[in-house]
Formats: C-alpha cells, sequence, structure tokens
C-alpha cells in the first residue's frame, strides 16, 4: 500500500518542478554572468595563463 | 583529461589555444599532400614553404579559402593532426570553440563542426571571430558603450560594433589580404608581363605594400617567369604601382567598415569619434591602412596590441568562462 503514497509524492514533486516553470528572474541572473565573464578583470586571467606560458617557452633552451 | 581547446582556423593562419596553457600552437593553414597515396606528408610552416615548389605528385594547399572549408576531407585531416599535435588522443576529447567569420553560410558552419568532431573533438561551438576579436582586443564591450572592431584576415573583412555583450551591427565581405597578394599578382601579369606566385606577391607586399603614401618608402626587385620567353626575368616594382594594383581591393574592404558604421545606432556612433576603431588580424598590419580609413570615414582607428592572436585569445577567454559565455556561440543564438 505504501507505494501508491511513494509514486503519488513522487508524481507531486515532478508536477511541482514542471508547473513551476523558469525562476522569473533566471533570465537577469545568467545575463549577469554572462557580462561579468567579458569584464577586463575577468579577461587578465587569460593574458595572464598565455603571458605566462609563452616566457616559460622562451626560457627553454 | 582533456584541455579544452579554442581555435582560430583561419584561412592564413591557423592558431590554438588551450585552456590553462594560453597559446600552443601558431601555423600557417596549409597542408601537404601526396596525390597518388592519399598521404599528408607535411602541415602548417613546414608545407607553407612547399608551396608552389613541389613535384607533380605533391600538392601543398590552403583547404580554406574565403573562410570556408573547399575541402572538407583535407580540413578535417588537416585539424584531427592539429589536436594531435597539441596532445589530444581518440581517449582524450575535448570541448572546441572555433572562430569562424560571421559571413559564412548555415552549410559551411555545419562543415566546420562535423570536420572537428570527426577529428576528434567532443564537443565544437562556433564564435564570430569579431566578436572573439573584441574580447581578445580587450576593448569594454560588457559596457554600454561602442566598441567597433575591424579584422582584417586573409580571406574575409570584418567589422562589428559591440555593445553590452553582443554584436549589434556587422559587415562582412570575402575579401582579405590574399586578395591583396592576388591583385599584386595580376598587375605584375598585365603590366610587366612575369608571372609570380603567390609567396612572392606575398613578399612584395609585406616589403613595399602600402594604402596610402608613407614615409621610408623604397622599391623592390620581383623574380618572375617571363611570360612571352618562359625564362626567369627581374622586374622593379615601385611603391606607387603596388598602391594602384592593390587599391580597389582596398576601397571594397573599407566600404565595408562605412556600411557597418551606417548600420549603427547613433547612441553608439557618437562613440566610435571619442573611442575610434580598433583593428586586428594580419591584412590590418598593411602599412598606412590605419590612415586611410581613419582619411576615408574621419573616426580614429587604433592599432590592438596583439592583432595576429586578438582572435584565438578571444576564443581562449570563452573556453576559460564556457558556461557563463556559451550564449554567445552561434549555434545558441540561431
Amino acid at each position: 500500500m505504501i507505494w501508491v503514497y511513494v509514486v503519488a509524492f513522487v508524481i507531486l514533486v515532478v508536477a511541482t518542478f514542471l508547473l513551476r516553470g523558469r525562476r522569473p528572474d533566471s533570465g537577469m541572473t545568467s545575463y549577469r554572468k554572462h557580462i561579468d565573464a567579458l569584464s577586463s578583470e575577468s579577461r587578465r586571467g587569460v593574458r595572464e595563463v598565455n603571458d605566462r606560458t609563452q616566457s616559460t617557452k622562451r626560457r627553454k633552451p | 583529461m582533456a584541455r579544452d581547446l579554442a581555435i582560430d582556423l583561419g584561412t592564413a593562419n591557423t592558431l590554438v589555444y588551450m585552456k590553462g596553457r594560453g597559446i600552443v600552437l601558431n601555423e600557417p593553414s596549409v597542408i601537404a599532400v601526396n596525390r597518388q597515396t592519399g598521404e599528408v606528408l607535411a602541415t602548417g610552416r613546414e608545407a607553407w614553404q612547399m608551396i608552389g615548389r613541389t613535384p607533380g605528385y605533391i600538392v601543398a594547399v590552403r583547404p580554406l579559402r574565403g573562410g570556408a572549408i573547399t575541402d572538407f576531407e583535407i580540413t578535417e585531416r588537416m585539424i584531427r593532426l592539429l589536436l594531435q599535435r597539441v596532445g589530444v588522443s581518440r581517449f582524450t576529447r575535448p570541448k572546441v570553440v572555433i572562430c569562424v567569420p560571421s559571413a559564412i553560410t548555415e552549410v559551411e558552419r555545419r562543415a566546420v563542426t562535423d570536420a572537428a568532431r570527426r577529428a576528434g573533438a567532443a564537443d565544437a561551438q562556433l564564435i564570430e571571430q569579431p566578436m572573439a576579436a573584441a574580447i581578445g582586443a580587450d576593448l569594454p564591450i560588457d559596457e554600454p558603450i561602442g566598441n567597433m572592431v575591424i579584422d582584417i584576415g586573409g580571406g574575409t573583412s570584418e567589422s562589428a560594433v559591440i555593445s553590452l555583450g553582443g554584436i549589434v551591427a556587422l559587415e562582412a565581405v570575402r575579401v582579405g589580404s590574399f586578395d591583396i597578394d592576388a591583385a599584386i599578382q595580376a598587375y605584375v601579369r598585365r603590366e610587366h608581363g612575369i608571372a609570380i606566385g603567390e609567396r612572392t606577391a606575398e613578399e612584395v607586399k609585406v616589403a613595399i605594400g602600402s594604402a596610402c603614401e608613407t614615409e621610408d618608402e623604397s622599391q623592390a626587385e620581383v623574380r618572375g617567369r617571363d611570360l612571352m620567353t618562359g625564362l626567369p626575368r627581374t622586374v622593379v616594382l615601385t611603391p606607387e604601382e603596388v598602391r594602384f594594383a592593390i587599391d580597389d581591393t582596398l576601397s571594397s574592404i573599407i566600404d565595408s567598415v562605412k556600411r557597418c558604421l551606417a548600420k549603427a545606432p547613433p547612441e553608439l556612433a557618437q562613440d566610435f569619434l571619442v573611442r575610434g576603431m580598433y583593428l586586428v588580424g594580419g591584412g590590418g598590419l598593411l602599412r598606412g591602412l590605419s590612415q586611410r580609413i581613419e582619411k576615408e570615414t574621419n573616426v580614429p582607428v587604433r592599432m590592438s596590441n596583439m592583432p595576429l592572436e586578438a582572435v584565438v585569445m578571444g576564443a581562449g577567454h570563452c573556453i576559460e568562462h564556457y558556461d557563463a559565455l556559451k550564449t554567445m556561440f552561434m549555434g545558441a543564438r540561431r
């Protein structure tokens, strides 16, 4: 008998998850992430990685 | 675990950026193949030295023209070899971001991603070259400011206005530095009656080519094959002749820059007058080109610090922040 309650609970959880849809601010969150990833501070890392690699290469005989 | 890669698959050169390591490969996009057996004999710089100098059974080709794949099978083999050289094996399949011209068609786009996947990539995403160039040139594209980038590559020239992390206006033409070389070849053939190879034409462009009159101009001796006698002959070319030869090609590039400026919204257009336009790509290194664009558009032109590497550095940034920037990939928006 208990399996009926388990199945009903699972269906309820899945239905709630599906009906809830996307959070209203999900677009804002992902857009902010996108813009932050393009900031100068975040881009500095790529240049530093490359400069470090290039200087290591130059040091090699 | 494979390290993810960013590839600038250019008509002239291919650059590879490895996540966490920086640029690990920078070579001409050339492959030499044995016509009889189909075996690859050389790639990159070694194959480039073979162009126009091979015996009949070897063919040294650039598998991309105008930013698009002209020979799918050869391109796939070239990408496979490139991936092998940076340590990708059949057990380590990386995610790959490839920079492509914005003007390529859906079919051409699919050809690039298919070639990369078949060559060993777990996933292949595409990013427009001007966008990657703007990121790599360190422009403040995250701000509500008009950033204009002009990318003059081997086969294409693209201008884009970028603001708030997206492309606002875009203009692309399938004209690039190789067309400048071809114009020099055609001029020498027509006016001096000698045939020269594409490598010689490129050397002439680098030695005395310019977009407008510059200081310290000198002449160049050009050696080729006389079309009448078939014998080797030397002629002297002046910078004025080269300027005349390449004028039409440069005009079509500058016209596309003007069209892009005209497409920009007025709010962003005013920013260009203060901030200027940024020139990237090997074609941008032509002497006097920035001055000529500046003169014809009345907008200041600035050269990027790393004109040849800007595109792959931008794509490298995308691979470092893959999840945050995956909305920028071409498939994600269409």
